[in-house]
Formats: structure tokens, C-alpha cells, sequence
């Protein structure tokens, strides 16, 4: 019984625990450097983008959905938020929404690959974001976008970008926004009738199709959701780093998508869910801080990073296995 | 053609974790014959089968090949005795992305090259092409199998079987997925190798065709021997389906209390567009019990999806409560007040991840669901609480996850997930497949529980002591097709299998 327990907790609070024997070991190890409050709010910070953008990959996931476009995507909302402000004269929160409504159309496009010409998701949004990261590099020139700077093809800059663009990319505010967006995707897929039957379908399409879930609709919903996160994990890529980098987004996508699947196993839950997401990008930042202040060779991070993947993916299999010999 | 070979099988059984799947059986196979093997679902067929092409070790008994005892504890022992079986599921067993060369000569690749393996494909495919000439198939052998229908799938499957010398061929129910025309296409190949000394083993649902095709026929039941006959002693097909039923039956269950109502359900030349099902004229009551009896591969399954809208666009006339229907998806069906309970209860009848709460309010979330669709909780567990008791749902609590119930509990899932819908008409779907006695019973009550609120209910079942037992009237199906209306009160389990099987036509 005490044994069961113990490997129930494991199973299920197993990211937690592991969480905090990596605090517990950076702190012995990087006093000085690791452990501080600022240093907390320096993690916090530094998973923001990453948890928002995965926001987007949760809900995919619940709805049984690969989708590889969603870092690309981001890097899509970077490059028109700033510009379409910059460049283009739009008032921030016009920008903001046309970001957003841009995405959602690529999205859209990619539901209908899935949904009407039956194509894989994985396959379909694979494609679809080497069109997007095409796109925005023809978009830019080619070169890095600088929304203080005129276009390469001679755009001139009409419009400074406010400082409330600005103040996204800072703490508090990014923190705030990320914290905003697991709260809405938590009540989401947890407590509303739409986040369950997207959950259903993620679990068993046909047999929610033979209860009457409308599963194409709750398929474009999840890609419709993503590009939501996407873009707006976009804008704070350009509000963070000022300029546009056109591999801004995939940087995110291993990250993102590695923080959904550590996060499964959380609470017993058994499948993608806002907060075991947040939890998955918390321990993939604690262990990147905690490296770097222990001057770990940066190079080297992303060997730990996937070691650290392997494992959370062996410990969800097993809570899997725990909850069926429960 | 002297040496005639012949396998005795004596003596044979074989026991699965609480079933005899095989008690003592007795039976003799010569080459140059076709002889049927013949039995309800159930009845040890497949798995005296599969004891001869080896894939059923644990077997106690003898066999003997010409006189000599041999073991048969592995595929490469039948082989090695020239047995090669044709599964029911010939998808399974070809590799679709090669091609029809390819496929017929794949045990040639896999064993009797040596070395690096360099395949030489012009020999390959001279090789199968004189097979498939030998046995008069037009296929061509460059072909992707991917490419090829059902039909010519196992086709493919039989060259394959014989290009390794095989000189008894086992065919496991290979006319169910046939039309009429590929179906003599077949006899005329299986006639072909007879007359090459190839001893034939054909099991069949299909009475009338095996009159035609076989000469000896063996008929089993529970997993005995119980009759062998010649066809060319003055043998009915009634005799052969008296044989098969021996006498069972399920005892009386309570129907009273129901009061017929009006037609709620009405279908005239309905059928698909995929043609899965065509020309059903059937008509439903309100409160009654309407069975529908086929066999497998009848097109029950397919009716029943029909019905409910899963093949999208219907032919003909299709009328549910007074109202001309037209449904594009289940969702539609649902909305015109129909509910499914599908045959693969767990592929599509529940939720095996998900609790049996989230199970059972599914279709009705909307109900539960308030300002901004956020899901009233306590009213969601207030209903399937009500449910589980209701129905009698064996589970520790509702946060159960559906896949660790029963198979009869997972059945009442199903079921209770329409109970507070606004269903008029209840479609069973073989509900109580692989379903343990006790829970039957429950189920049927639950069935006739149903009939007596008003609802009505259409109900398949390849069982026909079933269908007698619980319908009023029943319709029997054949070859994707109503083939009979019976009352069920002036029938017998004789007459629906006499029209199961295509009979009476």
C-alpha cells in the first residue's frame, strides 16, 4: 500500500519532485549565482515565451493534434506585430488583432489540410511552416527585422512603437501575461463543455463522432487556438528582443513541445494540460538557469535539455502504467 | 493424381482460460475434395483451423498426415506438411507497398535466399506469373497489392499459399466480403485446384453456396463435431441448420407493458451511397422491438451506421418521426432524435481513457453546461451518479476510467451516455458481443426497460435465439439487404437461419 502510494506520487508529482531536487542541488552547487529572488523572477521570465507558446501545443495535443507549425507561427506574429505597428501605422491593438487574424488564416488553411483532405497533421503543419518560414523571410529581405528601422524593401518607419509594446517583453508584465494565459487554458479545457469535447476528441475521435461531437469543428477549433498562443507568444519575442530574428520561433518549438509532454503525467491527469505544461517549462528553466550559473558550457545545454526530455517521457509512460495497475 | 493425401485429425481438443474451445474432435481432409466446415460464431471452427496451420500449439490429440502421426506445434510445421491457410483478414497478411510479385513470392525472399540477398526481379516476377497463369488469375504481377480490391487481395493471398506447395488449402469465410461476381470468380479458382489434387477446406456462413462448391460438409457446434454428410446424399440446407442450432435457447423474458404507437421510423429502397446496404424497406413503431438477423458480414453493422447517418448521403426514402431525413453525420442523426450503440463498443462506443463520468455526459453536455459553456460539475457527477445507479453500472466511483470496467459495464456506459438525451429510437448494434451471461440479461431488461418508456428500439444480432427472444417482428439480412420480414411470434431459429443464409431466395 505504502509502496503504491509512494509510486503514485512519483508518477504523478514526479516533475514537482524533480523540480525541486534540481533548485535544491543548483543552490549547494551556484549559491551565489542560482539562488536569489531575482534570480526566481529571472526563470520566471525566461520560460514566459516558451510556456505561452506552448499554451498553443497543449490544446493541440488534447485534441489529439501534432501541429510543428506553431514556432513558425511565432516567429510570423513577431515579425507583423512590430512591423504592421512600424511600418504600417497601425495603432497597437489594431496591430495586435490583424497579428493574430493572420495567423488564425494560416491555421485555418492547415485545419482544412487536416480536417477535409484527411492529410496527417504532423505532415501538414511541417509543411505549412516551412511556407511561414518563407514567408516572413520574404517579407523581411531576408534580413533581421528592426522595427526602428526602415524595411529592406524601403519601408520607412511611420509610427514609433509605444512602450506599452515594449513593457510585454518586461517583468512583470511577461510573467503576468503567462500567468493570464495558464489560467485561461486551464478554466478552458478543464471546466468548459468546449475544452472537454476537445479533450474527447483528442481521445477517441470516432467514438465521439458517433455521440454527436462535431469533431471538425473541434479539430479547427484546437488549430484556431494555437495560432492564438502562437502570435501572441510572437509579440513577445519582438517586445523581448526589440528586433526579429527570422528563426526567432523555432527556437521555441523543441522547448515548447518537450514542456506539453513532461507536463502530461501531472496530477494523474494523463494527457496535455495547461499546468503540467507550465510545470514542464519550469523544470526545463530551472535546469537551464541552474547550469548556466554553474558556467555549464552553453553549447552543451541542449545534451541535458534532451536527456531531461527522455526521462520525463519514461516517467510519464510509467504513471500511465500506475494509473491501470491502480 | 493416385496419391491421394489425407490428414486425420483424432481425438483433438484444446482449452482456452474458461472455455473448451475444441472437445474431441474427429475429422478427416483428402485432397482433390472441398470440404465445408460449417457452425454458428462460436462454434470451434477457426480454432480447429488454426490448430492445422499451426497456430494453436497447446492442442491435445493426434494427427495424422497419410497414415503417420505428426505434430502440427508451429506455422513451418504445416507448411513443411503442405497446409496453408487463408485468413478472413487477407489486409493483415500482404505487404501493400510491394507489389503483386512481390507479395506472391515473399516467403521465397525470406527464406530460401542466402547471403547479401540480391533479389533477382525478373525471375521474381516470371515466377509468379507462371503461379497466377497456373491457376488462371489475370493480375499483373507489377501491380501494388495497395492497388487491388478485396477480391483480388486474396487472390494474391491464395497464389501466394500455393507457390509454396501447398497441397491443402484452408479458406476462412473468403465469399463474406465478396459480391456474387468475384464469389464464382473464387469457386472457379478453388474448382481449378481441386482438380489438381489440392485438398480444399472451406468455411462458410453461406449454405447455399457450399451445396454448390463443396462435397462433403462437416458441421459443428460448441466447439464439437456434430455431423458430417456427403452433398450428394438428398441432404436440405435445413438439415445442415438443424444440425448447427441442436436445440438451444435462452428461456423467457418479460416483455409486457409495452403499447405499440405510431411509425416512428420508415425506410423505403433506403440503402448508401457506397452501397454497403441497398433496397431496405423496414418500418419501426413506437415502443416495439424490432430485431435485425443476419449473419456476419450480412450488412447489419452497415444499416445500423446507415441509419445513423455515418455514411453521410442515403438513397432512397428515409423517414424518422413523421419528418423526410437526409443526415450528413451522426450529429444530424442524433438531432432527429436517434441514438447508437455501436457494435466495437470499445473503438466506438466509449471513451477507454476517460472516466465513466466524462463518459456518460457527453452527449448531453450542453445540459450541464452554463454561462461561457462552463460545465456545471456537481450537476454533471449528479447525473451520472444517477446513472450508475440506474443502470446498475459496476464501477468503484465515477472517476473510474471506462477502460478498467467490464465489458458488460463498459455496454451500460454506452448506453447511459443517450439515457437523459432526447433519443425516440435506440439502435443496438450486437450489444452484448463478448458480453458475460449475467450482464446480458441485465442488458435485455435494460433493452425492454426502454420499449416501456415509449422509445423504440432496432436491434441486431447474428444470435437468433436472441433475436426470437427479445423482438417482436425481425428483419433478416443477406448479402446487404432485407432478404425477410418475420413476426417473431410464427417463427423459428430454423427459418432465420434458413433465410441468414441466403436460402429461400
Amino acid at each position: 500500500m505504502n509502496k503504491n502510494l509512494g509510486k503514485r506520487l512519483l508518477a504523478e508529482g514526479g516533475v514537482v519532485i524533480a523540480i525541486v531536487i534540481a533548485f535544491v542541488f543548483f543552490s549547494i552547487m551556484a549559491p551565489r549565482a542560482f539562488l536569489s529572488f531575482d534570480n526566481v523572477i529571472n526563470i520566471l521570465k525566461s520560460i514566459s515565451i516558451t510556456t505561452v507558446i506552448a499554451m498553443g501545443a497543449t490544446i493541440g495535443f488534447a485534441a489529439g493534434i501534432f501541429d510543428l507549425s506553431f514556432a513558425s507561427l511565432a516567429t510570423l506574429g513577431a515579425a507583423l506585430s512590430c512591423t504592421f505597428i512600424a511600418w504600417y501605422n497601425m495603432p497597437m491593438p489594431i496591430a495586435m488583432i490583424a497579428t493574430i487574424l493572420v495567423c488564425m488564416l494560416v491555421e485555418l488553411v492547415n485545419s482544412v489540410l487536416v480536417v477535409k483532405f484527411q492529410v496527417t497533421a504532423f505532415l501538414a503543419t511541417l509543411a505549412m511552416s516551412f511556407v511561414v518560414d518563407g514567408l516572413v523571410l520574404t517579407y523581411s529581405g531576408g534580413s533581421l527585422i528592426n522595427p526602428r528601422m526602415a524595411s529592406a524593401s524601403g519601408q520607412e518607419v511611420v509610427r514609433e512603437i509605444p512602450q506599452a509594446f515594449w513593457n510585454m517583453g518586461k517583468s512583470p508584465y511577461i510573467i503576468i501575461i503567462m500567468f493570464l494565459c495558464i489560467l485561461v487554458v486551464e478554466l478552458f479545457l478543464t471546466y468548459t463543455k468546449h475544452g472537454r469535447l476537445l479533450y474527447m476528441v483528442g481521445s477517441n475521435a470516432g467514438a465521439a463522432r458517433l455521440s454527436g461531437v462535431k469533431i471538425g469543428m473541434y479539430t479547427t477549433m484546437a488549430f484556431m487556438l494555437t495560432a492564438v498562443f502562437s502570435s501572441l507568444a510572437g509579440m513577445l519575442i519582438a517586445a523581448r528582443a526589440g528586433t526579429v530574428q527570422s528563426t526567432a520561433g523555432s527556437s521555441f518549438l523543441m522547448p515548447a513541445i518537450a514542456a506539453a509532454n513532461i507536463g502530461f503525467s501531472f496530477g494523474g491527469r494523463g494527457k496535455a494540460n495547461a499546468i503540467g505544461t507550465f510545470v514542464g517549462a519550469a523544470l526545463i528553466g530551472v535546469v537551464e538557469n541552474g547550469l548556466y550559473a554553474m558556467a555549464f558550457p552553453y553549447y552543451s545545454i541542449n545534451i541535458i535539455k534532451g536527456i531531461i526530455l527522455i526521462l520525463a517521457l519514461v516517467l510519464s509512460t510509467l504513471s500511465a502504467k500506475a494509473q491501470e495497475n491502480k | 493424381m493416385e496419391n491421394k493425401n489425407v490428414i486425420e485429425v483424432k481425438n483433438v481438443s484444446i482449452e482456452f482460460p474458461g472455455v473448451k474451445a475444441l472437445q474431441n474432435v474427429n475429422c478427416t481432409f483428402e485432397s482433390g475434395t472441398v470440404k465445408a466446415l460449417i457452425g454458428a460464431n462460436g462454434a470451434g471452427k477457426s480454432t480447429l483451423m488454426k490448430v492445422l496451420a499451426g497456430a494453436n500449439p497447446t492442442y491435445t490429440g493426434e494427427i495424422y498426415y497419410n497414415g503417420k502421426p505428426v505434430e502440427i506445434r508451429n506455422p513451418r510445421d504445416a507448411k513443411a506438411l503442405g497446409i496453408g491457410i487463408v485468413y478472413q483478414e487477407v489486409d493483415s497478411i500482404l505487404t501493400p507497398n510491394l507489389s503483386v510479385a512481390e507479395n506472391i513470392m515473399i516467403d521465397h525472399m525470406i527464406y530460401d535466399l542466402k547471403g547479401i540477398g540480391w533479389i533477382n526481379y525478373k525471375k521474381l516476377r516470371q515466377e509468379a506469373a507462371r503461379v497466377l497463369e497456373e491457376l488462371e488469375i489475370s493480375l499483373n504481377v507489377k501491380a501494388l497489392v495497395s492497388s487491388l480490391t478485396l477480391a483480388q487481395k486474396q487472390m494474391v493471398v491464395i497464389a501466394r499459399t500455393i507457390v509454396q506447395n501447398c497441397k491443402f488449402l484452408i479458406l476462412d469465410e473468403p465469399t463474406a466480403p465478396l459480391s456474387l461476381k468475384e464469389t464464382e470468380t473464387l469457386f472457379k479458382l478453388v474448382r481449378r485446384l481441386e482438380a489438381k489434387n489440392c485438398g480444399i477446406i472451406f468455411i462458410s456462413h453461406r449454405l447455399n453456396e457450399l451445396f454448390e462448391i463443396c462435397q462433403d460438409i462437416a458441421v459443428m457446434k460448441d466447439g464439437k463435431m456434430v455431423g458430417q454428410v456427403s452433398v450428394s446424399e438428398n441432404v436440405q440446407p435445413s438439415d445442415i441448420v438443424r444440425m448447427m442450432l441442436g436445440g438451444i435457447s435462452l428461456g423467457e423474458l418479460d416483455k409486457s407493458g409495452r403499447t405499440l404507437g405510431d411509425v416512428v421510423l420508415k425506410t423505403e429502397n433506403f440503402g448508401d451511397k457506397g452501397g454497403h446496404v441497398h433496397h431496405i424497406n423496414m418500418e419501426v413503431r413506437q415502443g416495439e422491438i424490432v430485431g435485425i438477423s443476419g449473419l456476419v458480414g450480412a450488412g447489419k453493422t452497415e444499416l445500423c451506421k446507415t441509419l445513423f447517418g455515418e455514411f453521410g448521403k442515403t438513397t432512397g426514402n428515409y423517414q424518422v418521426l413523421g419528418k423526410t431525413a437526409s443526415f450528413l453525420s451522426p450529429a444530424d442523426a442524433i438531432k432527429a432524435g436517434i441514438a447508437l450503440i455501436p457494435e466495437e463498443r470499445r473503438k466506438e462506443g466509449v471513451f477507454l481513457e476517460e472516466s465513466v463520468n466524462h463518459n456518460l455526459s457527453i452527449v448531453t453536455l450542453g445540459k450541464y453546461a452554463g454561462a461561457l459553456s462552463f460545465v456545471n460539475r456537481k450537476r454533471e457527477t449528479g447525473a451520472a451518479d444517477e446513472k450508475i445507479q440506474s443502470l446498475l453500472i459496476k464501477t468503484p466511483s465515477a472517476t473510474q476510467k471506462v477502460g478498467l470496467l467490464s465489458g458488460g459495464n463498459q455496454q451500460k456506459v454506452t448506453i447511459g451516455k443517450w439515457i437523459d438525451s432526447d433519443a425516440q429510437i435506440y439502435i443496438f448494434d450486437e450489444p452484448t458481443k463478448g458480453i458475460d451471461v449475467g450482464a446480458k440479461q441485465e442488458i435485455y431488461k435494460l433493452i425492454v426497460e426502454l420499449a416501456r418508456q415509449g422509445k423504440s428500439v432496432i436491434y441486431t444480432s447474428s444470435e437468433q435465439s436472441e433475436i426470437l427472444m427479445l423482438s417482436d417482428r425481425t428483419y433478416v439480412m443477406y448479402d446487404g439487404t432485407i432478404q425477410k420480414e418475420l413476426e417473431t411470434a410464427k417463427t423459428n431459429e430454423e427459418e432465420i437461419l434458413f433465410y441468414s443464409t441466403g436460402s429461400g431466395k
